[in-house]
């Protein structure tokens, strides 16, 4: 692999490299209990054990019973069953509140159930990306059924205060989705504590296989199966359950568990790091307050430098860097950042702009090397628009 | 040793498909949406993938939209159709995995019609009767397998197919069981879309396909992003898909043989079943695929027998491993004519390329002296589930 030797991930955001111990737990389970879980025999519940033993850590280590949890094939597939099928549940009177800030598959998805009559309201965020809870309180007491919001945003990391969230929902009996993917193993997650009926999580955003995820739904939480068939996962999601990916699950939470918190300093440290080489330039910004911010996120607008030249710049040459204009998957449709427009942002800086996300294999060195190399493309890009 | 009978549950991992899959789990990690380098690497695996993919099953690359699995593909399939349109009527046969009765169900509750064409003693799909439920001219869709996975029997597809297009309704099959053991020809098949699963073919659980007719207008199942033209959103299971081509690769080089070496452990199977007192062979009579033999044997409750086997380390299943304890009869064996009693029995051996003569051998002899007991002295606990 020569063509990764010279390039620098700072993309975890997008995805994370398998965490140690997670490829051996998924070579075992696929060598070693290859049987269906579902299956009534020695293999069949051999598998089923490892099945189990990933939903004891999962459930662990954001506070809610295993028995509760619901393996899907990603976090967009564990929002698409909680909105539609919390939505579906409810029926007429169901109103869906959420944020413009959101992943698209909340998004999305809210847009499709919004075609189909289903009542949605969605709040707009101030300019560092959070929810005003007043303007929230008094949407939810107007008869929300389901508030659904991302705990950690994917494109600057503004974190939400969940609990606070919680509250409000508690107070005028609506239920809480929690859109996880970016805050598990990086925050604390306590589905208790912070009253979340619903919570979807994925395994690839810390250290675990791609094309497995989960809803942690709570009991007497009303939800409509969204995939039927054989009836697994009591009814709300049918499909032969992917062991190896379940168990890739498991020992990548496991491997958070121990390191969250110590990983939280380090990248916040890393991160500060990285914008102390950036903030050497003229005409940048750094998108959302350090308060607020999850610890690996860095989003930066940058003036007088075209976004996309930026960005094919810094993600070509001898040293490349891996980094991202946004969510992989608007990426691809080379949109500018709905949610920096949202923060108050001209879509000329929304466009103009670069998200850092570090990881577990992020140390100093990669740190070093990505600030300078960004520094230098800035001002490269800047000398030839002709801009001092 | 231990003998695995289940082949139609899921299938062992095969090493060349793991070595595929490994350095997508390992070293090459980029999220295949994502623009840099290690993304674009992705999106190209994933790409080669579907080629293949298609490849196996003679469809055009862009027809392939990846899915979390088989169930997942079939609802698409039903639901995709039924959500751009008014509450109509469907047809379905009464042999159809749960994954498309269960769909069917669920639409069923929205206000759609479900027919359900007659199948014969042998469990074919009665043609005339499709054609009579047809006649109105006013059916979206049609549903029905190329081959069961419980009795393994093949329809007569070059029949059904004109049928239901002169009528001006969509096919879809579940073309799930038949690839690995049949083959699977979707152009030549006359479907406009069909279900594919890649842990049944030897590659990994949490992944498959629905191929897609360019002319069917589909709602997706699972929004946001709009990966896979719109029809499928979520992060790429980079490694799964991988590991599904590789799979497809795979088999298409060893398919022929394959199905003539368990046609001849099948073969040799049944003529030893047949010397045996008291067994009931299911579809006997019927063109079924290569591997499956579904039999009861008298006084023995196909879960009871299923344990029995099991403490002799052979996995055999009791029908579907979907449906698997739920203790009912096999439904596709009740819509068969097959009296509840017998199919009470039922027990379905699934054999794979790595199984051998002496296998079977073994098996015959286990069965034998179980069935040679006369009273067969069961445990307590298996007793209460033995019938008459």
């Amino acid at each position: 692999m020569s063509a990764t030797r010279d390039v620098r991930y700072l993309d975890h955001a997008a995805t994370t490299p398998l965490a140690p111990g997670v490829f051996e737990a998924m070579q075992q389970a696929l060598l070693e209990t290859p049987a269906n879980p579902a299956s009534l025999h020695g293999p069949g519940r051999a598998a089923a054990e490892q099945v189990e033993m990933a939903a004891d850590t999962l459930g662990t280590l954001v506070n809610a019973r295993p028995r509760d949890l619901i393996w899907t094939s990603g976090a967009t597939e564990s929002i698409n069953l909680a909105l539609k099928g919390a939505a579906e549940f409810v029926g007429d009177a169901a109103h869906l509140v959420s944020v413009v800030t959101e992943h698209s598959a909340t998004l999305d998805t809210l847009a499709w159930l919004e075609r189909r009559g289903t009542r949605v309201t969605r709040l707009g965020v101030d300019s560092a990306g959070r929810l005003d809870l007043d303007a929230l309180e008094t949407v939810v007491a107007d008869g929300a059924t389901l508030v659904s919001v991302m705990h950690v945003n994917n494109e600057t990391g503004v974190i939400q205060d969940i609990e606070a969230i919680g509250a409000i929902c508690g107070r005028h009996g609506a239920l809480l989705h929690v859109d996880a993917a970016q805050s598990l193993g990086r925050l604390p997650i306590d589905c208790a504590r912070m009253n979340i009926a619903l919570l979807s999580v994925s395994a690839h955003k810390i250290g675990g296989p791609k094309g497995i995820g989960a809803l942690f739904v709570r009991p007497r939480t009303g939800i409509a199966a969204q995939v039927h068939g054989g009836g697994q996962q009591r009814g709300l999601r049918s499909g032969t359950l992917a062991t190896h990916q379940i168990a890739g699950f498991g020992a990548a939470a496991r491997r958070v568990a121990e390191t969250r918190d110590s990983e939280h300093q380090r990248l916040a440290a890393l991160r500060d790091r990285l914008w102390a080489h950036i903030e050497t330039l003229d005409g940048v910004m750094r998108n959302g307050e350090r308060a607020h911010l999850a610890a690996p996120f860095l989003n930066v607008s940058v003036a007088d430098v075209h976004g996309e030249a930026l960005l094919v710049g810094l993600t070509e040459g001898a040293l490349a860097l891996a980094v991202s204009s946004g969510a992989a998957c608007s990426a691809a449709k080379g949109q500018s950042s709905y949610v920096l427009r949202a923060m108050g942002r001209t879509p000329r800086e929304a466009g103009a702009s670069i998200r850092f996300s570090l990881g577990s294999d992020t140390d100093t060195a990669a740190v070093d090397e990505a600030g300078a190399r960004f520094v230098a493309e800035v001002r490269r890009l800047r000398a030839l628009a002709g801009v001092a | 040793m231990s003998i695995y009978f289940d082949h139609n549950a899921t299938t062992p991992m095969h090493p060349d498909v793991f070595e595929a899959m490994r350095p997508w789990l390992t070293e090459r990690h980029g999220n295949a949406s994502s623009l840099h380098r290690a993304g674009r690497e992705a999106r190209a695996a994933v790409d080669e993938a579907r080629g293949l993919v298609a490849d196996c099953v003679n469809a055009h690359p862009s027809q392939i939209i990846f899915t979390g699995g088989g169930t997942e593909a079939d609802n698409m399939a039903l639901k995709g159709v039924a959500a751009l349109r008014r509450p109509g009527r469907m047809l379905i046969s009464p042999i159809e995995h749960p994954a498309i009765t269960d769909a069917a169900e669920a639409l069923e509750r929205d206000g759609w019609q479900i027919g359900r064409v007659a199948v014969d003693g042998q469990g074919r799909v009665d043609v005339a009767d499709l054609e009579r439920q047809l006649a109105g001219g006013d059916v979206a869709l049609v549903s029905i397998m190329v081959a069961n996975n419980e009795t393994g029997v093949i329809q007569d597809m070059d029949s059904i197919a004109p049928v239901v297009r002169a009528a001006g309704a969509w096919l879809h099959t579940d073309a799930v069981q038949a690839v690995g053991k049949l083959g699977f020809d979707f152009a030549a098949s006359g479907a406009h879309c069909a279900s594919l699963s890649s842990h049944k073919i030897q590659g990994p659980k949490g992944v498959g396909a629905l191929v897609v007719d360019k002319q069917m207008d589909m709602s997706p199942l699972v929004h946001g992003g709009g990966h896979e033209q719109g029809l499928r959103s979520g992060s790429y299971n980079v490694a799964g898909i991988v590991g599904f081509g590789a799979a497809a690769k795979r088999l298409m080089a060893d398919r022929d043989a394959e199905i003539a070496h368990m046609r001849d452990l099948r073969d040799k199977l049944e003529t030893g079943l047949d010397a045996m007192p008291g067994i009931t062979r299911f579809s006997a009579n019927a063109e079924r695929l290569a591997n499956t033999c579904q039999f009861a044997v008298a006084g023995y409750d196909g879960e009871g027998l299923l344990m029995l086997l099991d403490r002799e380390d052979i996995a055999v299943s009791s029908g579907s491993a979907c449906a698997a304890g739920t203790g009912e009869p096999s439904p596709v064996l009740l819509a068969m004519g097959v009296d509840p009693a017998v199919a009470q029995g039922a027990i379905r051996v699934s054999l794979g390329p790595q199984n051998t003569l002496d296998e079977i051998q073994q098996f015959l002899r286990v069965l034998g002296r179980l069935s040679d007991g006369g009273g067969m002295a069961m445990p307590g606990s298996i007793s209460a589930s033995v019938l008459g």
